[in-house]
């Protein structure tokens, strides 16, 4: 089987080739077009009302309706990723190769008649001497190896070998994407959890698996979730203020919103939804001595219109005889509420605060409805990975697009009883910088009078 | 004065600039050339003086958002993008000739966000999920990358005109124009290529912090990434297959037809998660 892995067996050739992988990249993004013109993850009573039931049956076998994450299309991301991967291997080592190569060990005939060489003559003798005079001319352009003998010198500008693994490091960098999309789906989870204020959750429900609990090891407390609106009724902000609690006792307090999750031990909060809870509802109380200002205490307690609260704290007790009207359960409200001596009833609106003065002591009241705060919660160890790799995608693109591999060689050496110097250069990309600085070489050295050179 | 004001009279120095380069097109006329590129820089200072205005105007309102957050304030950043290009590219290659095939792209951009009726174009708060800095980063790499491909796409019908033009002639002069607009072509789409993977990935970054995933295949998404590998295609074809002139201008034509689907069509033909547009 390990005969297989050869890179003249015909399978891996054409799973090599850059033929195949613009196929399987139409592909690709030929069929993902499907998927977005039909809705996804629907029922099959859904595609049966807008398409017909036979059509709809069709799809469903097809996965048509679940085609992102189906057996085919998972197949064709993995030829994907195959054509990749054999690429890289059968190419990689002719690259590093290239970029290894010793660029002075070019036989000196393929410089003096290459097809776009330059010529400079001069009438001055060869001399071993200048072999230094003529870097120190071309000093700023860095002729930054040269090697000869008495019969001639050669020198090279080379720059830029490593920008030739800028494809290589945009392609791992793809690789390295799709890896940390598999870490995320095989060791991550994407869940949620409501939790009504005032509670603690302490495990969550896989999204698609409801049934299914995933511990957190911990407990997320929700102490209060919050609605602002902006003049014109559109929502400007969810809020959720939580406390995360482990072993009892409290870890962190952390305010969510919707681009501001909560994050601890590898599992992300995210602000989803909310949800109000019938007949139930939130009074905050602030409770004030008049001989002791600074100490304020305050509370919060959840009430429905069933019961009575009472609270031994405060030594008081609530009950809301009564809601509005409409019977959907909002403001105005009719409070009552009860101290040792006596009990008195107050209207109030949602989220209005109101004060009283009791026997001493200033009570704030505010009521309002109770709400359970949405939460998705995504574990994804992967994600890291797919930054990783995005930042080296970036990287890989700039090095393949914006840098090449320069070499200009300049050749001297005896010519009659003259001498000559050849210049020629080459590059993988952006042949107009390459020919603008040999042009600035062959300047420098037409203005060198110890080398007296001219245009042949 | 309205931002929206100043921005429907760049609309108009847009548009006076689409007529001068056309005129130089037709005509071959220096002083067309010259007064279209004059018209351009003013239509771009007004351009931007627009969308300041209305940055102001939504801190004035209480708002306060960088004006890149819908449809039509998109649009407008668009249209001054492509200008931008443009002028870098008439600086650079010295050819004025090229604007007679760009001009009309900001021209009509601008007319469309002005006086289309599918979108508003108020200031309006922002939902919750549209407060972020990555969506400012998303929709300012987006169109730049978009910008430099309107303008491949430019290039693209030029290419194809000149190529029509001058069948079976043996024309020196046309031959060297036509490997310089493909150099331009080519050149737009390496550009927008990166841009547009640097609009994706800040994408992606901002449905993650905001929703926790950071590719769910909503169809703007699935839209971007066909657009990204027909690109990806040219450019292997390109290298690898020796595509010439003649195909990069028809892969940048279907390029462009897939971006003007991504950024449209999701949004007026398929219904999408995303919340831009209407
Ligand atoms: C959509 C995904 C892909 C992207 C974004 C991508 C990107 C790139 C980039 C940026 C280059 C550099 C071009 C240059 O040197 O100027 C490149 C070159 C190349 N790509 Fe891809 N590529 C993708 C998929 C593939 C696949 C699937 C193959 C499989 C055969 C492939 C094979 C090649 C080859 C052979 C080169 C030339 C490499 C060289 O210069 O040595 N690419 N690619």
């Amino acid at each position: 089987p390990l005969t297989m892995l050869n890179k003249n067996n015909p399978i891996i050739k054409r799973l090599s080739s850059v033929d195949f992988a613009l196929f399987i990249i139409s592909a690709i993004a030929i069929t993902s077009i499907a998927g977005t013109i039909i809705q996804q993850g629907e029922s099959l009573q859904f595609y049966a009302e807008r398409y017909g039931s036979k059509p709809a049956l069709i799809l469903e076998l097809l996965d048509l309706t679940n085609m992102y994450s189906s057996y085919w299309f998972q197949g064709l991301l993995i030829l994907f990723c195959l054509n990749l991967i054999i690429c890289t291997w059968v190419r990689l080592p002719g690259v590093l190769a290239t970029i290894r190569k010793d660029n002075l060990a070019v036989s000196r005939e393929s410089i003096a008649n290459a097809k776009d060489v330059i010529v400079l003559k001069s009438d001055h003798p060869f001399e071993t001497s200048k072999s230094s005079a003529i870097p120190n001319t071309l000093a700023p352009l860095s002729l930054n190896k040269r090697e000869g003998t008495g019969q001639e010198w050669l020198y090279l500008h080379e720059k830029g070998k490593w920008s030739r693994a800028g494809a290589y490091i945009v392609h791992a960098s793809i690789l390295l994407i799709i890896c940390g999309a598999l870490v995320g789906k095989y060791f991550g989870y994407d869940a949620f959890v409501m939790v009504p204020e005032g509670t603690a959750e302490s495990s969550v429900h896989k999204r698609g698996e409801w049934h299914k609990e995933i511990p957190l090891n911990f407990e997320v407390f929700c102490r209060n979730f919050k609605t602002d609106y902006y003049p014109n009724g559109t929502p400007k902000e969810y809020r959720s203020d939580l406390t995360v609690f482990e072993d009892g006792k409290k870890v962190l307090d952390k305010t969510i919103t919707v681009n501001d999750p909560l994050k601890y031990k590898g599992v992300t909060f995210f602000q989803s939804s909310y949800q109000a809870i019938e007949n139930e509802y939130k009074l905050t109380v602030g409770k004030e001595e008049a001989q002791s200002p600074n100490q304020q205490i305050s509370k919060t307690f959840f009430l429905n219109t069933l019961s009575e609260h009472k609270s031994d704290d405060l030594g008081v007790s609530f009950k809301i005889l009564s809601t509005a009207p409409d019977g959907h359960g909002h403001g105005p409200y009719k409070l009552q509420i009860t101290d040792a001596s006596s009990s008195l009833t107050r209207v109030m609106n949602d989220h209005e605060i109101i004060s009283i003065q009791r026997g001493g002591a200033v009570y704030t009241l505010s009521l309002a409805q109770r709400h359970a705060t949405g939460l998705k919660v995504v574990k994804d160890p992967g994600v890291w990975i797919v930054y990783i790799g995005c930042a080296l995608m970036m990287l890989g693109l700039y090095v393949s697009f914006f840098m090449s591999h320069m070499r200009i060689w300049v050749l001297y050496q005896p010519d009659n009883n003259g001498s000559v110097i050849s210049v020629v250069g080459k590059t993988n990309k952006n042949t107009m910088k390459l020919e603008h600085l040999q042009e600035k070489i062959v300047t420098a050295l037409l203005q060198d009078e110890t080398l007296g050179l001219r245009r042949a | 004065m309205e931002s929206s004001f100043i921005l429907g009279i760049s609309t108009f120095i847009y548009m006076a600039a689409t007529f001068c380069y056309v005129a130089y097109g037709v005509f071959k006329n220096d002083t067309a050339a010259k007064a279209g590129l004059f018209a351009l820089i003013a239509a771009i200072i007004t351009n931007t003086a627009g969308i300041l205005l209305r940055w102001y105007e939504t801190h004035e309102q209480g708002i306060g958002y960088v004006p890149l957050s819908n449809m039509y304030e998109s649009l407008v950043f668009f249209a001054l993008c492509i200008a931008v290009l443009y002028l870098f590219i008439e600086f650079s290659y010295k050819l004025k000739i090229i604007g007679t095939y760009i001009a009309p792209f900001p021209f009509l951009t601008m007319a469309y966000a002005s006086y289309s009726s599918e979108f508003g174009k108020g200031i309006k708060p922002l939902l919750p999920a549209l407060q972020s800095n990555w969506l400012v980063a998303h929709v300012v790499t987006c169109f730049i990358g978009y910008a430099a491909f309107a303008v491949a796409c430019g290039m693209a019908i030029f290419y194809l005109y000149k190529k029509w033009q001058s069948a079976g002639k043996d024309n020196a002069a046309a031959s060297g124009l036509l490997r310089t607009i493909d150099d331009i072509n080519y050149k737009m789409i390496v550009f927008g290529f990166i841009w547009l993977t640097a609009g994706i990935v800040t994408g992606a970054i901002w449905a993650n912090s905001a929703w926790g995933t950071y590719w769910s295949w909503d169809p703007k998404e699935t839209w971007s990434l066909i657009t990204w590998f027909v690109y990806a295609l040219a450019l292997h074809a390109k290298y690898t297959r020796g595509w010439d002139g003649t195909k990069m201008s028809y892969a940048s034509l279907v390029g462009f037809v897939s971006v003007i689907f991504t950024y449209y069509g999701v949004n007026f033909l398929l219904s999408g998660l995303h919340s831009y547009g209407g």
